[in-house]
């Protein structure tokens, strides 16, 4: 039952990203793991309206825009995930009736969508200067045919695989924020998933403080 | 969300400026600002800088039925999205006037000047045609989203490759890329429109106006144009009277700046073409500008995965089964069954009859512990409970008796165990009066 | 001990200048005020309009706000380490680093107080932003980020534009996420017969004097003495603009490099609201206009490549 795991395709494949590039929201980021790529910006803390109003915490709203056409279930439910995880990593109660708004813009789709829209939401959070417990961040790992894990997919190699995994990790203690899977898989794979997330994650993090450390560079 | 609101000293200051001819980014009256053209990496993706306005355009195909009245056309769709990214003041899903205003002048622009040969599209003459869909998005919004917009979108429709067909009788094959190669629209020219923003009644103009200078004009005018020098499409917007000179102005800078910005494109397209023949990598990952500090990029890192299986073993192993949580239905009541251990009924009690709860409690585990029936009648009127069997339901009389002698604990001794509760019941309901 | 200033209490943006890193005075003090800002260059050319400045001492604030205290052993020294550094969200300080007293070290229990992007949470202190921890003389500690919207915080000054006229209240659009109000009232020398002449769109330099998260903020344009103490309307013929709130607190700090430089240059007005917004008036349209682009390009530089600009620009690049 259990398969050793092919440590070829244990990698992250190459990723950046890009801080404040928009002049019109208050935060923005761009994400790109591989081809994959995605925009997103951040307004807030800002007016709300009456109807998505909450008394105690600020109301926040995922948009993720498709390239063509008008967002579907899909994207319903990529937001779902996306905002769940934010309101976790995100202090609302210290903006009561207020709006937050984050929107994800795909530019281009080559795997691994959900954990590059986590990233991407991540940097601009921290970019629009929002009060957050901890940063977030996400890994995608598919389970192909022969029981291997693969990080970070490409898109042909989701097609071939038999499940899909896709977790947000904290960055405090390193635990799973939000799961969203695919296809079927055993228990064990399920937590090697999550272990081989938590090191990658760690990949992850420290890219982001090497972004930040390299933006503030100038005003140190 | 609101837009920021424009102050009067800012109107008056940009006005101002104007005037003695200068401009906030310090252009000249008739300079673009930069325009940066950049691919991604799937055909028909284009992404236009203007400034620090952002557009991209994405171009896709479909095979569809075509209109009755043009059975040997394809169809040109044009969509513009004003994403909330571009401004806080636009919104998602709503077909603003802006969008349709924006739409329309797009379809005016590239569809009614005939640049694309739509004839050529014509897979199977009054069945099958291609649909060229454009979809536009607006990223940022720094002024004149429209000259982006057209020379995106027209970018990306120079740069769109359609999958190959063939037909052999009725059936017809869409070949996907890996097995031929697919192949580029035919374009007759390209229309690029250019925006002039007039102000004090058209006694001052600039050629693409920033937001803010969008924001204190009083009239626009919109030329698109192709490098021959052919008006594709004209429109003057805002209500301002423009004299036969102005406009003949404003087409002999528009057709300078167009043949600039169609040697723009051309070149774009071509850098794009030989870096993809080279196997170079093309698409947006590559455009990111490395030099600055907002941005930054990490190589293919392999991620270390020795002890994972162990520790999910780990894991695994020291979690539990979960108990097995099928018990027998209990039958509470007759008609009701129950799955599991359920939570009380607190139907109707009030919160301050905290002592009686108590003690009613207690009587419950002890029927339950007997497994008698359990059945509890609530009367709304008087709070109390009494047992299954003795179901009394409209007692006017004890409250009578509870009026006429509240202290008494007459009812207590007349009756049971039950009736003692009531008798509680009740003399508190005196105290709260 | 570490005094934290609570952030549900919107604390942490209670009147930078209690945070200022070259600020001699003590945070004791209790509310100073000083006199409007008005700086004479060494040439005595150049001319900042009042940025009205208040001292307020967490002393004197401490009616409207919670304050924790807790014992801390190597704290302080643990912050002071780390002082410079970029932290970001998730980072954490822990209050029991050394529980071992020290025989030879004082005995004095310690004080934190903690700023923007700094929030206790049980005995460990958390970052909530990303940015460079600052530190001031004793015991002060904050995060400077490079944030664009604002928060409003009592006491600040911030330049707003007036939207709407309702009743006897101005709506005025300050940037936060509500637009505050300014009661006709709380100009000097207004009463009900003698109306302050305020129109929309007009730029109001005012103080808050009501800002936390539960309530309408509220400016007043008047201090606690009833003079306007360079607050109310201005703003005929120079120009508005925003930049980072990062940049105008370190604009306003004293004896900042960038306005030093800046007063170089030539004679020029500028008055800088806490809320990102800077407005600016020099002697032509183009001075104005070199100002406004040298400010928005300062986020992204080091200061000698601002000295380089400026020195350009002095010679007459531009």
């Amino acid at each position: 039952m259990m398969e050793v795991c092919g440590s070829s395709n244990v990698t992250l494949r190459e990723f950046g990203c890009e801080q404040s590039l928009l002049s019109r929201p208050d935060g923005s980021a761009s994400f790109v793991q591989g081809d994959t790529s995605v925009m997103a910006g951040v307004y807030g803390p800002a007016e709300v309206k009456v109807s998505k109003e909450i008394y105690d915490r600020a109301t926040l709203e995922v948009l993720i825009q498709p390239k063509v056409g008008l967002p579907s279930v899909r994207e319903r439910s990529q937001e779902q995930c996306v905002r769940e995880t934010c309101e976790a990593a995100l202090q609302l109660s210290l903006h009561p009736r207020s709006s937050l708004t984050l929107i994800l813009q795909l530019l281009h789709d080559d795997g691994s969508l959900l954990s590059c829209y986590l990233n991407a939401a991540c940097m601009a959070l921290m970019d629009a200067g929002l009060p957050m417990n901890c940063l977030f961040c996400g890994v995608t790992c598919a389970i192909n045919k022969e029981g291997e894990i693969i990080t970070d997919p490409t898109a042909a190699q989701e097609k071939e695989s038999r499940a899909l995994m896709t977790f947000a990790i904290d960055s405090t203690e390193r635990r799973v924020m939000m799961s969203s899977t695919k296809g079927s898989f055993s228990v064990h794979e399920m937590q090697r998933c999550i272990a081989v997330s938590q090191k990658a994650s760690e990949k992850i993090f420290q890219f982001y403080r090497d972004s930040v450390r390299r933006r503030y560079s100038k005003t140190l | 969300m609101k837009d920021t609101p424009l102050s009067n000293c800012e109107r008056d200051f940009l006005l101002k400026a104007i005037e003695e001819k200068k401009r906030l980014d310090g252009r000249q009256t008739y300079d673009y600002r930069k325009i940066k053209i950049t691919f991604g990496t799937d055909y028909g993706c284009c992404f236009v800088d203007l400034g620090k306005t952002r557009v991209m355009a994405q171009v896709s195909s479909e095979l569809v039925a075509p209109k009755e009245n043009r059975p040997n056309e394809g169809i040109m769709f044009f969509n513009t999205e004003l994403s909330p990214l571009a401004s806080p003041a636009f919104e998602q899903g709503r077909q603003s006037e802006l969008s349709v205003k924006l739409n329309r002048q797009l379809e005016r622009c590239l569809r009614n000047s005939k640049c694309i040969d739509t004839e050529s599209l014509c897979v199977v003459s009054g069945e099958k045609v291609w649909q060229i869909r454009v979809d536009v998005h607006m990223l940022n919004n720094d002024g004149n989203l429209m000259d982006a917009a057209t020379i995106a979108a027209i970018t990306a429709l120079c740069h769109f490759r359609r999958p190959d067909v063939s037909i052999q009788g009725e059936e017809v094959t869409v070949y996907s890329v890996e097995e031929r190669d697919p192949i580029p629209l035919s374009i007759y020219h390209m229309p690029i429109s250019v925006s002039f923003s007039f102000f004090q009644q058209g006694t001052y103009l600039l050629v693409d106006p920033s937001e803010r200078e969008e924001r204190v004009m009083d009239g626009l005018l919109m030329i698109a144009m192709n490098k021959h020098r052919e008006i594709c499409y004209i429109q003057s917007s805002g209500g301002i009277m423009l004299l036969k000179e102005q406009v003949m102005r404003c087409s002999k800078i528009a057709s300078v700046k167009v043949s600039e910005i169609t040697e723009l494109i051309t070149q774009a397209l071509l850098n794009d073409k030989n870096a993809r023949k080279a196997g170079g990598r093309g698409g947006f990952a590559e455009s990111m500008p490395q030099e600055r500090i907002t941005a930054l990029k990490m190589d293919e890192t392999p991620v270390e995965t020795t002890d994972v299986t162990e520790r999910a073993n780990d894991i695994v192993k020291k979690t539990e089964a979960p108990p097995q949580t099928v018990p027998s239905p209990v039958v509470p009541a007759p008609g009701v069954g129950q799955v599991g251990l359920g939570l009380q009924n607190t139907w109707g009690i009030e919160e301050d009859d905290d002592d009686e709860e108590e003690g009613m409690g207690e009587e419950d585990s002890g029927e339950e512990a007997g497994g008698k029936v359990a059945k509890m009648e609530v009367d709304q009127h008087k709070k109390e409970q009494q047992r299954g069997d003795v179901v009394e339901i409209s007692d006017s009389e004890e409250e009578e008796v509870v009026i006429l002698h509240p202290e008494t604990p007459v009812p207590k001794n007349q009756k049971g165990s039950s009736s003692h509760q009531k008798g509680a019941a009740t003399s508190k309901k005196k105290q709260k009066k | 001990m570490v005094i934290l200033l609570d952030p549900t209490a919107h604390l942490k943006l209670i009147s930078w200048r209690s945070f200022d890193p070259l600020n001699e005075r003590d945070l004791t003090e209790s509310f100073i005020r000083v006199d409007p800002l008005v700086l004479r260059s060494a040439r005595g050319r150049c001319r900042f309009l009042p940025v009205c400045r208040t001292y307020i001492a967490p002393a004197d604030s401490s009616s409207s706000t919670r304050r924790s205290r807790c014992g801390t052993g190597g704290m302080f020294s643990c912050l002071k380490d780390k002082v410079g550094e970029v932290l970001v969200p998730g980072d954490e300080f822990s209050f029991q680093a050394d529980d071992t007293i020290s025989l030879s070290g004082p005995a004095k229990p310690e004080k934190v107080v903690c700023g923007p992007g700094l929030r206790r949470s049980g005995d460990r202190l958390l970052v909530s932003k990303s940015g460079v921890l600052r530190h001031k003389q004793p015991n002060v500690f904050w995060i400077d980020s490079q944030q664009r919207r604002y928060v409003p915080a009592k006491g600040e000054t911030v330049i707003g534009i007036v939207t709407a006229k309702s009743g006897d209240v101005f709506k005025v659009d300050v940037g936060g996420s509500e637009q505050a109000s300014l009661s006709y009232l709380a100009f000097e020398g207004a009463t009900k017969r003698n109306r302050p002449n305020v129109q929309v769109g007009d730029l109001v330099f005012a103080q808050f004097i009501i800002a936390n998260k539960d309530m309408e903020p509220e400016l007043v344009c008047m201090d606690s003495s009833g003079r306007a103490n360079g607050m109310g309307v201005f703003g005929g013929g120079g120009l508005l603009f925003t930049v980072s709130l990062g940049l105008v607190r370190r604009l306003l700090s004293p004896h900042n490099e960038v306005r030093a430089d800046l007063e170089q240059l030539f004679p020029c007005e500028l008055v800088v609201g806490m809320n990102g917004r800077v407005w600016t008036r020099a002697s032509t349209v183009q001075q104005t206009l070199i100002i406004a682009n040298l400010l928005q390009s300062c986020d992204t530089m080091t200061s000698q490549q601002r000295q380089q600009l400026f020195r350009r620009v002095q010679q007459g690049a531009l």
